[in-house]
This record gives C-alpha cells, sequence and structure tokens, in this order.
C-alpha cells in the first residue's frame, strides 16, 4: 500500500505493510472466514431458508431485538447524559473515583450481570417486591446497567474538552441556563451522542449472556435465537439467515457511529481549565440522577455479595467451600477454582493477541495520508477493525467450529481457539483505546525528532510508543477484563475439560440444587471481584479513552 | 453612573487556606456611553474581574449595581450585558448570521434586517450564510463583536478582543471598534495588556496590578502622572515619576 507519504523509503513500505497485513491476515483467517462459512451454511441447499425470517416466531424476536435495543439505548442516554456532566464538567473531590467506578458494569461478566439481575428481583431478592423477574423490563434494565458508562466515557470525553466559554457567551447573551443547553451544549454533544447511542444499539442488539439468563424461553434476541437454531434444532440454514440480518443491522449502526466519531473531531478540544467548574445549584438536577443512579448501580452487586452469604442453614462461607469442588451431584468436570485458573491463563493470551494485533494497527491507523484514496482506504481498514464489535460472538464461534477443523488450519483440538475468540471481542476496544491517543500527537513532535537525527525507527520509539505506553497497558487491562468475561464465543468453543469460569457459572445456574445455585453466586463473585480488581489497576493508570467510543 | 462596583473581591478556593484573591477590593464607576479600559499585566485579574462584572464569576464580597439597582445575584442571562472573549468564541454549529441572531432569537425579536445592519457594520456585508470556521482570526473577531452588538446590552465587555490577531490586524481593528463604539454610543468595558490598545479605544483607563486597582485616569493623565514606581514601570514610563519624585531604584 503507497498510503504514505514517505514513499523514497522502501524500508518504511515495508513495515507499513506488515502494519496492515498482519491485522487483516489475522481478521481474514479467524473472522471473516468463519463468518462467511457460518453465512455460506445458508446458501448450501440452493437458495437460502429466508423463510425463516416469515416465521411468526423470528418475527417477533427481530421486532423484540430492535425494541428492546432502541429501548435500551435511549434510556442509557437520558441517564448517561447528567452524569457525563456530573462528572467531566463539574470540579469536586471524589470527581477521580467516581470516574473510574463507572466503568465497573460495563466490564463486569455478562454472565455475573445476568445472576445479579435474577438474585436481585427473585422473590425475596433486595427488589423482588417490584415483580420484576422473568419481564422485558428486567431484560432492558441490565442492557442500561451495562451501557451506561458507554454513554458517560464518550459523551464525558467530548463535554470535557468543550470550551465553555461558548457556554457563557450565550448566557451573557441573555440565554437562560435551560435554553444554552439545548441551544448550544447539545448541539455541539450531538455527534459523540449519536456515536455512543448507536454502539449502544450495537451492545444491546447483540446481546446474548444477559438475555439467556433473564429472558427465559419467553424473551429472546435474534442472537439467543441463532444459538438455539443452532445447538438445539440443528438448523444451521435458517440460523445463517438470521446471522445475515443481523450482519446487516450491525454494520449500518457501525457506520453511523464511525460517520458520527468523525464529524465531533470538527470541534476544538481545550484543557479541563476552560470546562470545569465547581457545582452550583443549578446543578441539582444532574447531581440527583447521578447520585440516584450509584447506588442503583451498585444494588445487583450487593445482592450478590448477599446472597452468596447465604447457606441452608442461615449464614456462612460454605458456597464460597464449595468451589473447590465440583458440585453436588458431580455437576462439573473440574473444581471452580480450576476453572478460574483456565480463565486467567486463556485472558491473559487473548490479551497478548489483541495488544499486539492492535498496536500494530494503530501504528498504521495514526497516520494521516496525503492522498485521497490512502484515506479511503484506512477509513475502511478502521471500519474492518470494529466489525468483531458487533458481530454476534455465537455466530463467530459456531463459524470456528464449522471451518477451522479442516486441513489447512485444523485447530479444534487445539487450546488458542478460545483466547483467539476473545482477542478478537477485545481487539476493538484496545483499538479505541490506544488509537485515539496516538492521532492525538502533534506530527511537529515525530518532525522534530526526526530533523534531530532520528531514524524512522527511533522516532517510532521516542515519540508514539513511549506516548502510548501507558494507554497500552491500560487497553492490557481492558482486554483481560473483557477476555475474563467472555461468555459468547467461549461456550461454544472451550473444551469441557477446561472450561472458563462464565462457562461453569451457566452450567451451574442451569443445574437443579440450591447447593449448585449457591456455588454459582459464589463463582460469579469471585469473577467480579478479579474483574474489579483488573478495572481498579487500569483506572490507575489514567486514561481517558478506555471506554470510549 | 451606569454601573457602581463597590469593593468587589474574588477569591478562588478559600481564604483559610491561604488563596490570594484574584481580584482584591475592587471599587469603580462607568458613566452612559463611556468606554472604560481595564489595563494590567497577565495574570493580574482582570479577566476574573470582568466575569465578575456579568456574573459568570460569584463574588467573594461587594457588590455591583446598575444604575443604582443592586444586581449582584441577578443570574447572568438577565443583566441585559454581553461579552466578547479574545478568541471570539463563535457557535461552531451555527452559521455567521445564526451567531449574530443569537441574542435577537434568545428575547424573540426579528432577526433578518437587524443581522445584515450588523455585518455593515463590521464590515462583513454578505458573509451571513458562510459557516464561521470557514473565516479568518480578524474576521472570526468582527463576527463576535457584531454578535454582542445585536440586542443594544446595557454594558458589552470585551476581554482582550484583539490579543489574538496580527499587529498590522490589530491596530486596523481598534481604530475600527474605536468608531464603532462611538457611533453606538456604546458603554463598554475594555480588558486589554496592551497601553496603546488601551489608550486608543477608552476614555478613561484603570491600571489593575495583583488583583488591585492601582490608578484610574484618562490616558493623558495616567502618562502625565502615574501613581507609583509600578505604574510607571508598566506603562513604560522609565524616567522621573513627576509629582513622585525619583522612582524606588
Amino acid at each position: 500500500m503507497s498510503v504514505v507519504r514517505a514513499r523514497r523509503r522502501p524500508s518504511a513500505i515495508f513495515w507499513m505493510a506488515l502494519g496492515v497485513g498482519v491485522p487483516l491476515a489475522f481478521l481474514a483467517v479467524f473472522f471473516v472466514w468463519p463468518v462467511l462459512a457460518m453465512v455460506g451454511r445458508g446458501f448450501s441447499d440452493g437458495l437460502p431458508a429466508f423463510e425463516v425470517l416469515t416465521r411468526p416466531r423470528t418475527l417477533r424476536l427481530i421486532g423484540l431485538t430492535l425494541a428492546q435495543a432502541a429501548i435500551a439505548s435511549i434510556a442509557s442516554v437520558l441517564i448517561g447524559l447528567p452524569i457525563a456532566h456530573v462528572l467531566y464538567r463539574l470540579r469536586f473531590r471524589a470527581r477521580g473515583l467516581l470516574r473510574a467506578l463507572v466503568i465497573v458494569p460495563f466490564v463486569m461478566p455478562t454472565v455475573v450481570v445476568g445472576v445479579a439481575f435474577r438474585t436481585l428481583l427473585r422473590e425475596g431478592g433486595l427488589l423482588g417486591f417490584l415483580e420484576l423477574d422473568g419481564t422485558f423490563v428486567a431484560i432492558l434494565l441490565a442492557l442500561v446497567y451495562f451501557n451506561i458508562a458507554v454513554v458517560v466515557r464518550t459523551v464525558g470525553g467530548t463535554w470535557e474538552g468543550l470550551d465553555s466559554r461558548q457556554e457563557e457567551a450565550a448566557q451573557v447573551l441573555g440565554s437562560p441556563p435551560r435554553r444554552v443547553f439545548f441551544t448550544i451544549t447539545l448541539p455541539r454533544l450531538a455527534p459523540s451522542i449519536v456515536a455512543a447511542a448507536s454502539i449502544v444499539f450495537l451492545f444491546c442488539s447483540t446481546a446474548f449472556g444477559v438475555v439467556l439468563v433473564l429472558g427465559g424461553s419467553r424473551f429472546g434476541t435474534i442472537e439467543t435465537e441463532i444459538w438455539l437454531l443452532t445447538t438445539q434444532f440443528l438448523d444451521l440454514r435458517a440460523a445463517s439467515v438470521l446471522s445475515i440480518a443481523q450482519i446487516v443491522i450491525v454494520a449500518g449502526m457501525l457506520l453511523l457511529a464511525t460517520r458520527a466519531r468523525g464529524r465531533s473531531t470538527a470541534e476544538r478540544r481545550v484543557g479541563a481549565l476552560h470546562s470545569a467548574r465547581a457545582p452550583r445549584r443549578s446543578d441539582a438536577l444532574p447531581i440527583a440522577v447521578a447520585a440516584a443512579t450509584g447506588v442503583l448501580l451498585s444494588l445487583p452487586i450487593i445482592a450478590l455479595v448477599l446472597r452468596s452469604l447465604q447457606v441452608r442453614d442461615g449464614w456462612g462461607v460454605g458456597n464460597y467451600l464449595a468451589l473447590a469442588g465440583t458440585g453436588s451431584r458431580n455437576a462439573l468436570v473440574v473444581p471452580v477454582w480450576q476453572a478460574l485458573g483456565n480463565s486467567l491463563v486463556i485472558a491473559v493470551q487473548a490479551t497478548a493477541i489483541a495488544v499486539v494485533i492492535a498496536l500494530a494497527a494503530s501504528l498504521v491507523l495514526s497516520r494521516t495520508p496525503r492522498s485521497v484514496p490512502g484515506q479511503r482506504a484506512l477509513e475502511l481498514f478502521d471500519g474492518v477493525l470494529m466489525l468483531p464489535l458487533g458481530v454476534s460472538a455465537v455466530t463467530l464461534g459456531f463459524g470456528f467450529l464449522v471451518t477451522l477443523n479442516q486441513p489447512p488450519l485444523d485447530l479444534r483440538s487445539s487450546p488458542i481457539l478460545v483466547p483467539i475468540a476473545q482477542a478478537l471481542v477485545a481487539l476493538p476496544l484496545v483499538v479505541r483505546t490506544i488509537l485515539p491517543v496516538l492521532r492525538g500527537i502533534d506530527p511537529r513532535l515525530r518532525e522534530s525528532a526526526a530533523v534531530l537525527g532520528s531514524t524512522p525507527w527511533r522516532v517510532m520509539r521516542d515519540v508514539d510508543l513511549s506516548i502510548v505506553a501507558r494507554p497500552v497497558l491500560a487497553a492490557s487491562g481492558l482486554a483481560f477484563a473483557v477476555a475474563l468475561g467472555e461468555f459468547g464465543a467461549t461456550t461454544f468453543l472451550s473444551r469441557p475439560d477446561r472450561p472458563t469460569l462464565p462457562v461453569v457459572i451457566y452450567r451451574l445456574i442451569g443445574l437443579p440444587g440450591g447447593d449448585n445455585f449457591g456455588m454459582a453466586i459464589a463463582a460469579a463473585v469471585v469473577l467480579a471481584a478479579v474483574t474489579v480488581g483488573v478495572m481498579a489497576m487500569v483506572e490507575r493508570l489514567r486514561v481517558g479513552t478506555i471506554g470510549a467510543f | 453612573m451606569a454601573l457602581e462596583i463597590s469593593n468587589v473581591t474574588v477569591r478562588f478556593g478559600d481564604a483559610a487556606s491561604g488563596a490570594r484573591a484574584a481580584v482584591d477590593d475592587v471599587s469603580l464607576d462607568i458613566g452612559t456611553g463611556e468606554v472604560l479600559g481595564i489595563l494590567g499585566p497577565s495574570g493580574s485579574g482582570k479577566s476574573t474581574l470582568l466575569r465578575a462584572i456579568c456574573g459568570l464569576e460569584t463574588l467573594s464580597s461587594g457588590t455591583v449595581l446598575w444604575d443604582a439597582a443592586d444586581i449582584t445575584d441577578q443570574p447572568v442571562h438577565e443583566r441585559g450585558f454581553a461579552l466578547m472573549f479574545q478568541d471570539g468564541q463563535l457557535f461552531t454549529h451555527q452559521s455567521v448570521a445564526q451567531n449574530v441572531g443569537y441574542a435577537l432569537r434568545v428575547r424573540r425579536l426579528p432577526t433578518a434586517s437587524r443581522v445584515e445592519q450588523l455585518l455593515a457594520l463590521v464590515g462583513l456585508t454578505g458573509f451571513g450564510d458562510r459557516r464561521v470556521t470557514s473565516l479568518s482570526g480578524g474576521e472570526q473577531q468582527r463576527v463576535a463583536l457584531a454578535r454582542s452588538l445585536a440586542a443594544s446590552p446595557r454594558l458589552l465587555l470585551l476581554d482582550e478582543p484583539l490579543s489574538s490577531l496580527d499587529r498590522e490586524l490589530r491596530e486596523r481593528l481598534a481604530r475600527d471598534l474605536r468608531s464603532i463604539l462611538a457611533t453606538t454610543a456604546q458603554t463598554a468595558i475594555f480588558v486589554t495588556h496592551d497601553q496603546d490598545e488601551a489608550f486608543a479605544v477608552s476614555d478613561r483607563v484603570a491600571i489593575l496590578i495583583d488583583g488591585q486597582l492601582v490608578q484610574v485616569g484618562t490616558p493623558t493623565q495616567l502618562r502625565a502622572a502615574p501613581a507609583s514606581a509600578a505604574v510607571a514601570r508598566f506603562l513604560g514610563l522609565d524616567g522621573a515619576v513627576p509629582g513622585q519624585g525619583t522612582p524606588n531604584p
């Protein structure tokens, strides 16, 4: 690809090609091929089974998927905006800590959140009186729970950089605060709100673990239906048609998000000096919303911890002690602690893969080519890297099974499949964390280093890599947390004798016996604790791009 | 007097923690139609004083009166003032005409003809449909001035409006500003760190050093009799200080 400025230097082009080639090859083999193979199954007997789209059940599930994603995105924006205002526009003492906490639900393993919401909403649970267990509302609540952070981080990051003197100018010109918000602030935030909402829509429309745990047999999404059709009814043709439908929806939302992201960069960013201020009385409403949300967000975890300490005859740590075993009536093949060990090892491998690929791709993506075709090519590359964000993890997992089980690549029995699948899921998040930092480097910094006598390699090491070191470390933590909780693809790929913790938890809640459920809760608490611990370390690095889109 | 501020102090953080006042016990008044310059080195609290007058900063103590009515606690948007920032702060998502007409729309006043009139006043006839990001720095400041003047504010506050421009443009715009303020008989406060600019635009000039008001007077008065050695040094009057004997070494 001749997208670089330095045409004269063949070595630069070579490394550029490597930076594009390795990620593309990885995506081609481990993403595009499996997904296409899955989709291809739909065409295996002539025409695809489009009639599946006309089944009343399918239509109902597509409707449910879209409705649930739309409602959850709107709710996430409505709740996330006031919180973003409080955490990114106001200056107060505990702000740093609260900004760190708000990301926690986003990285919580879906299975943990599913179990936590059931514990919270079941009869006798903390919010049992609401009688929401097994309802559509419960699913919506859980989806919003995950995604508030996306809105807060994405919109907050933009909001923090907006010069508040535009608002002040409007105020002095006679505009009351509410009008200032609607005529000045909101239009400037609109691109980032659209970007955040479309990403939330994406996450919600492909939600799997949480819907599976909370939805029971009455509610589902396209994603759970694909899972049901492939694993229970072995109707691959119908499943592949649903995969196609899902990919179309996802591609549309990604396009919208990418465009919105492009527009939001038109605003000039300023330091926090010109944006943050002390809280005033007019901030009462957003502060109240933020505080109430904070309490509500902590409830599922509190319910989870409380339930984990309940044993048959009162309170105790029996559920945790049971984690050393394999459950009543030998529900599991391996003890839960061993599953945790598996999870940690696999997550480390997944993190290594995701970070290497993402860094190579980001170093290329951060350059601005002069030629228009070059710019287009990079935009396309950027979009391709985002694709795993929205393509069904179930499709991916099943695609792995149908493609990577024969020469030239027979990896079916290889333990590397699970970390590769998890790396694919984490890859877009890693890119979105480090790419904005690399793009933010003033090109004159590189030019100064070059003029002072640095070779291109040295420039990359001294400028790009040293600036991006902390974000890479933070992104590694994020990737680790995401890999640790990944459920959709892992459930297909993990071998029975080497399960991960989320897979074990899902198995335990599906089995009869109060002891097994208690173990599942205790295991969920352990998984949540590890996740929170990792994110706490990530937040110490203070990288603002984590969880923003 | 149109505007009277008495004993205004603005402190960031609390006094107990040793925070120095950004504006320290300042009293000033301005007559209708007068242009008052506030001149001082950077960091002297000029901008903070301006923000305190329009209500964007909360006063630690002191009062602000307009036509003898106490407006100290009046919300910013009800004061009927206008503020023009150093770098314009035009609304980037609106066109030139929308920016200029903003204050009129807020007040539900007709915009079209007034906007054209203002664009003509600042020498930007026909620029209404342009995007503000497509303008040069000087043009942006002209638009910002037109926007500030649109609703005929009782008081126009200008915060270093020319500082981000190059020298030649700055001198030309200073002359334009002076004549525009004169033709509209606009009461205004003009903050700057550049004494030539202050003297060219203002009727009277107040000198602010380290948050304290050290002297107020016409340009002639200030040059003839600087109140202290610090004022003389700041004005670049390095020789003897009239009326003060020799300056401190």
